[in-house]
């Protein structure tokens, strides 16, 4: 099993043990939507909502060796390194043009990265979202999104997904980029 | 309370001093919309509320003032509403064209996700190698 794989089993682990809501997001949950395209990044977003909970997360992550390298209350991500497999996780607390409540935890899918690894992953539509919203959106964010309309054509719950990028203020860009 | 709204409320609190009744009349919204937003988003300390030291009886009456956090997120807010499209259309069509292979590769039982594991992990060894080899 390659070292990533390895590593972010572990933090599932925890989170899936601790009851802590989660979910892949980015280019780890882009191949089970849209193309198929290398990534360094390893993104996951954590439900936590209070001080005490960040609290928490940080002495949950100590205790199976995941340092956070970079951490402020007001960042809305959190890099954490595996010091056993030397590997880089991003913790997104609030991750862009994502409302972290009951209907985006509901429509998480449950996939499998590996023989014994299953895994939440971000929706389809709070995928696109998330990826639009990105304030350093680049022209691989938009190819993402393409890709994801294009290979869930008849599965998007276009209706929620109008919604979320209304409130997220990306409804003309997703508009524009359904046209071409 | 969506995006569109938080950054209202910040434009009118980053403009000119307000307190809530100004907000009121300037968003023409509910009173108990304006009060129930303005808690929230001083929850997440993108305002403070300061109160004015009032000579009158009655209520005393509360600034929106708009927080550094607050300016940053006015400011990401704008400049992601200006944002244009980045990618061609050229971009758009291969990265289509890339989605209904995805979709071919699912058609014919392969895993997406392994695909991609053995792509990158690929692509890793030649990042690390040609690293190594800067190195030495």
């Amino acid at each position: 099993m390659p070292a990533i794989l390895r590593s972010l089993h572990r933090l599932l682990k925890l989170f899936e043990n601790k009851n802590v809501p989660y979910m892949i997001i980015g280019g780890y949950a882009l191949p089970f939507y849209g193309r198929i395209r290398t990534t360094v990044d390893i993104d996951l977003a954590v439900s936590i909502k209070t001080n005490e909970e960040r609290k928490q997360l940080l002495n949950m992550l100590q205790s199976i060796d995941f340092e956070p390298t970079t951490y402020s209350p007001l960042n809305p991500v959190m890099v954490v390194l595996d010091q056993k497999e030397k590997i880089e996780i991003e913790l997104w607390l609030k991750p862009d043009g994502i409302v972290f409540d009951a209907e985006t935890l509901k429509r998480r899918q449950k996939v499998k990265l590996d023989a014994n690894i299953w895994a939440w992953i971000i929706s389809a539509e709070d995928f696109i979202v998330n990826k639009l919203a990105r304030p350093d959106r680049g022209v691989t964010d938009e190819q993402d999104v393409k890709s994801v309309l294009t290979r869930q054509e008849n599965k998007l719950d276009n209706k929620y997904l109008q919604k979320r990028a209304k409130e997220a203020g990306v409804l003309t860009i997703l508009q524009t980029i359904q046209a071409l | 309370m969506s995006l569109d709204q938080r950054a209202q409320i910040l434009e009118a609190a980053a403009s000119t001093t307000c307190g809530v009744r100004d907000l009121v009349q300037t968003l023409k919204w509910k009173t108990s919309k304006v009060i129930s937003l303005l808690r929230e988003m001083n929850r997440e300390k993108l305002i403070d509320l300061q109160q004015v030291s009032y000579s009158r009886r009655g209520r005393p009456k509360k600034n929106v003032i708009c927080t550094p956090l607050g300016f940053e997120f006015l400011e990401t807010y704008r400049r992601l509403k200006m944002q244009p499209l980045g990618a061609r259309k050229e971009d758009l069509e291969h990265a289509a064209k890339d989605a209904l292979y995805a979709s071919r590769l699912v058609a014919n039982g392969h895993s997406t996700f392994q695909i991609f594991m053995e792509l990158n992990t690929i692509a890793r060894n030649i990042k690390v190698s040609s690293q190594t080899s800067e190195t030495i």
